[in-house]
């Protein structure tokens, strides 16, 4: 049976980031070429892998610069900065100047909620903007100063932290190293017990027990398997693993050493979201560190440390996406079973961890079971890292047990004004009324699951906005394979486009109940069946916000009148009032 | 080790309320199909297997929605592949594959002869209630005998496996989201500059009016068509696929 979608070619990602600096444009022929003839592929699966990731798309440019299409940013204004950086070099967003030297473009949160507005140049972090840094930006690209030549200080990222925990003072207090040489951390095991025993579940947003998922992949008859970090933190909002990233990399090392001799498994591989790759040289030396801890060993029981960089694709955090981008293919998520325990990596049995799930591992086999169970609920035992962003005074990152109530947290963060919506777990989590009964929730997998991401908006954001910036993020982010998740995450993005411009009715909202019920139950991979959240929550807790927009007509053309003239307009050069038409009114009346 | 039931007990799963027998590895699509019970789909192929694409196989299974030409036959799992749900969804599913794409049946040499086609008016399907996008991507007439008409193209796949598995890839899916798109895998992206020859598998498979012979257009006249008579439901497998 031919169930093959592409040919794996590991390495493929890392060998398109080289082909980009070296060429330019990875699909530049004589690259394509060379990738062509290095991976044994004909050229057309190198361009199918490359077309698919966001970062491979932007034109060869001295300075590449992607504002951060995020609803937290555009509150905090990042409209105006990018049009104030674009209008000085005369382009559009999207757009390369004429001299080839400067691309502005948009691309979705890079985890810097909490220094908003932020924008990436060249790979590189930009937060917390101002008009007067991006003055200076525009200075520092007409005088031509090379970006690595820029303050350093425009490429600080901080890490506030405003709640630590037992979990923070403990990666604080000891190294990482002093957990790798307990005796029990040799003993695969003893590992194994320790995590099942503490209750551990899953960080990365599903809550699946650890010691579960590791059991059935250590199970399996095949003896070579992987171990996976999955640092792909995509999901909009989510920020906790970039602290983790950037001061513990350590100990994240040392965890997967752990996991990975739990289950069995020879090679550990860290999955890096592109946006990151700056945390690069920290972790290859925390990398090299730990693989030294491992020298006095017998080789055989070493674990091969490794970090691979994706290349911009939200749906790469989802595991077997992320997997197929490690095996050099787009990153479409597989049809399941079978299941990367199973069948993961190079078709051998595989355990995909989130990042902050395997320091949790280290903490675990370091401080014992009983210390992690005695915190957080029975059903979801352990300290947790919240990230909260939004109308707060203080966005950052928050340590509280499971448990934890959503209205504690949120006042933990200073609200600036009242809280009106407050989005749990990313756009694909849900959008919730800021009520008195909303607030006395629990954050936990038994009762209001939460990945850690909270984003606080108050009284002066309109959730139908909101929403449409969630639609668009998904429109865009969507892998395409399956039906219902590559059309129905467009239809959402159009009617949400038509309902901001005014003229979408209430008819337009009941066409789409039936493409939301085919990605709530037909969709492919969690992206999709979780796509239509923000609409199902706007639907049932905001609808007066909602219809407000709505116009009172039974039906209205699909299409905006003015639109359509504007090929004509373009051509004609005209764009006077006479060149425009209204949608409501007769263009007479108009005149 | 042994086996924990005779080899000779045929195990069996239930299916809409009847018991259904299946081979070791066969899936609940495949095992239906092998029984006579129709579950509609678009992606799999009784030569190239699963995709998992198109998602139109769903059932209902143990209480949770599976692709059923990728869930494994299990004994004793209870599946319904009719319901009043699942053949809405089902058409739902087909009226976004109508509006994605350009599918102006009545200007289609494919017309009659498409699964596609036939399977939205097998599911009551009269109009689409999305608007449709209109796609503009190139057609690429390149090749000698074949061409390809990438907006009516349904992303199934089929074409890609089989030449996959006659050695030559001579097409892959490349792009992302709605930009997922039909790739020769030629320097140029044309089929004229790969390898792929009108006798082959992946020449001839496409479900739809996408991959076409050249010159040949209209062959059947109306009334003697494919799926003029019959839906897709009511036929063998010989003639149901291309
Ligand atoms: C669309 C999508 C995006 C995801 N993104 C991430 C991510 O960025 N980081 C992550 O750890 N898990 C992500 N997940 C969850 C992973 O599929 C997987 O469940 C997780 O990495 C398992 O780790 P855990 O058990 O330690 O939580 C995503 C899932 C989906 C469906
Ligand atoms: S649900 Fe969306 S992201 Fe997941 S496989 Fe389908 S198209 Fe891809
Ligand atoms: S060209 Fe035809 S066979 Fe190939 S993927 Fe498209 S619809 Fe399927
Ligand atoms: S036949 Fe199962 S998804 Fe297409």
């Amino acid at each position: 049976m031919a169930t093959e979608r592409q040919r794996t070619a590991p390495g493929l990602l890392a060998a398109l980031h080289q082909a980009r600096l070296r060429w330019g444009n990875p699909l530049e022929e004589p690259a394509l070429a060379e990738l062509s003839a290095a991976f044994a592929l004909p050229p057309g699966e190198i361009a199918a892998t490359a077309s698919f990731y966001h970062f491979f798309q932007t034109p060869p440019a001295r300075y590449q610069i992607h504002f951060i299409d995020h609803v937290v940013d555009h509150h905090a204004g990042i409209e105006a900065l990018c049009n104030r950086l674009c209008a000085a070099f005369a382009i559009q967003p999207g757009e390369r100047t004429a001299d080839a030297h400067l691309f502005v473009g948009w691309t979705a949160c890079a985890g810097l909620s909490d220094q908003a507005p932020a924008a990436i140049v060249n790979g590189r972090p930009l937060p917390a903007l101002t008009p007067e840094r991006i003055d200076a930006i525009i200075d520092a690209i007409r005088a031509q100063i090379p970006v690595a030549e820029w303050p350093a200080e425009w490429f600080a990222v901080a890490n506030p932290v405003y709640r630590r925990g037992p979990l923070l003072t403990w990666l604080h207090a000891t190294p990482a190293a002093a957990v790798l040489e307990q005796l029990s951390a040799r003993e695969p095991e003893a590992i194994l017990q320790a995590v099942a025993d503490a209750g551990l579940r899953g960080r990365g947003g599903a809550g699946f027990p650890t010691a579960t998922k590791w059991r059935f992949c250590r199970e399996t008859a095949d003896p070579t398997r992987y171990l996976i970090c999955n640092a792909d933190e995509g999901e909009p909002g989510t920020f906790k693993d970039r602290l983790l990233l950037t001061h513990y990399p350590d100990h994240l090392f040392a965890g997967m050493t752990l996991a990975a001799r739990a289950i069995g498994a020879q090679t550990a591989m860290l999955y890096l979201r592109y946006e990151y790759q700056y945390l690069l040289p920290k972790l290859e030396a925390a990398r090299e560190r730990i693989l030294a801890a491992q020298s006095q060993l017998p080789p055989s029981e070493r674990i091969t440390l490794e970090i691979a960089l994706g290349a911009g694709a939200y749906v790469c955090g989802e595991e077997s996406a992320l997997i197929e981008s490690l095996e050099g293919k787009p990153g479409r998520p597989r049809v399941r079973p079978p299941f990367p325990v199973t069948s993961g990596y190079l078709g051998q049995p595989t355990v995909v961890n989130n990042v902050e799930t395997l320091v949790a591992v280290a903490a675990i086999v370091g401080n014992g079971p009983q210390w992690w169970r005695s915190m957080g609920t029975p059903d979801s035992s352990g300290p947790k890292l919240f990230c909260v962003s939004g109308d707060v005074a203080r966005p950052g990152l928050y340590e509280f047990p499971y448990g934890v109530a959503l209205g504690d947290l949120i006042t933990a963060a200073r609200p600036l004004g009242t809280p009106y919506a407050i989005q749990v777990s990313g756009p694909s989590g849900t959008l919730l009324p800021a009520t008195p009964e909303q607030l006395a929730r629990p954050l936990a997998f038994e009762a209001l699951p939460c990945n850690g991401t909270v984003m606080v908006f108050d009284e002066r954001r309109d959730p139908v906005a909101i929403v449409r910036h969630f639609a668009r993020f998904f429109a865009h982010e969507s892998c395409g394979f399956c039906t219902p998740c590559r059309v129905g995450t467009q239809l959402i993005a159009k009617t949400f486009a038509k309902i901001a411009a005014g003229y979408a009715t209430r008819f337009d909202l009941e066409r789409l109940a039936p493409a939301l019920e085919a990605m709530r139950l037909a969709s492919n991979c969690g992206f999709g069946l979780s796509a239509g959240n923000p609409v199902r929550d706007l639907i049932a807790y905001f609808r007066p916000r909602l219809d407000a927009h709505l116009q009172p007509h039974d039906f209205l053309p699909a299409f905006s009148l003015d639109a359509e003239l504007a090929a004509t307009r373009r051509l004609t050069g005209r764009d006077d009032t006479h060149a425009h038409l209204a949608q409501f009114e007769q263009p007479e009346a108009a005149r | 080790m042994a086996p924990m039931t005779s080899p000779f007990a045929s195990e069996t799963f239930t299916l809409d309320g009847k018991p259904t027998p299946f081979a070791p590895g066969q899936t609940v699509l495949e095992a239906a199909l092998a029984a006579g019970h129709y579950i509609p789909h678009l992606c799999w192929h009784p030569e190239m297997g699963n995709h998992g694409s198109c998602r139109l196989c769903v059932v209902e299974a143990n209480g949770r929605i599976h692709a059923s030409c990728a869930l494994p036959a299990q004994p004793g799992l209870q599946v319904v592949s009719k319901s009043e749900t699942l053949t809405r969804v089902r058409r739902t599913l087909l009226e976004m594959l109508f509006a994605e794409g350009n599918h102006f049946c009545p200007g289609c040499e494919k017309s009659g002869d498409c699964l596609l086609q036939a399977l939205a008016y097998a599911h009551g399907m009269t109009a689409s209630h999305f608007d449709p996008f209109y796609p503009q991507r190139r057609i690429d007439a390149s090749h000698p005998d074949l061409w390809l008409d990438p907006n009516r193209c349904i992303l199934c796949g089929l074409c890609v496996r089989a030449s996959l598995a006659e050695g030559k890839e001579a097409l892959v899916i490349g792009g992302r989201g709605i930009a997922s798109r039909l790739l020769a895998t030629s320097p140029s992206g044309l089929l004229g500059d790969t390898a792929l020859a009108a006798t082959d598998r992946a020449a001839r498979i496409c479900p739809v009016g996408a991959l076409n012979f050249k010159e040949v257009g209209f062959a059947s006249p109306i009334g003697k068509r494919r799926f003029d008579h019959r839906p897709p439901e009511a036929m063998s497998d010989k003639e149901r696929y291309t």
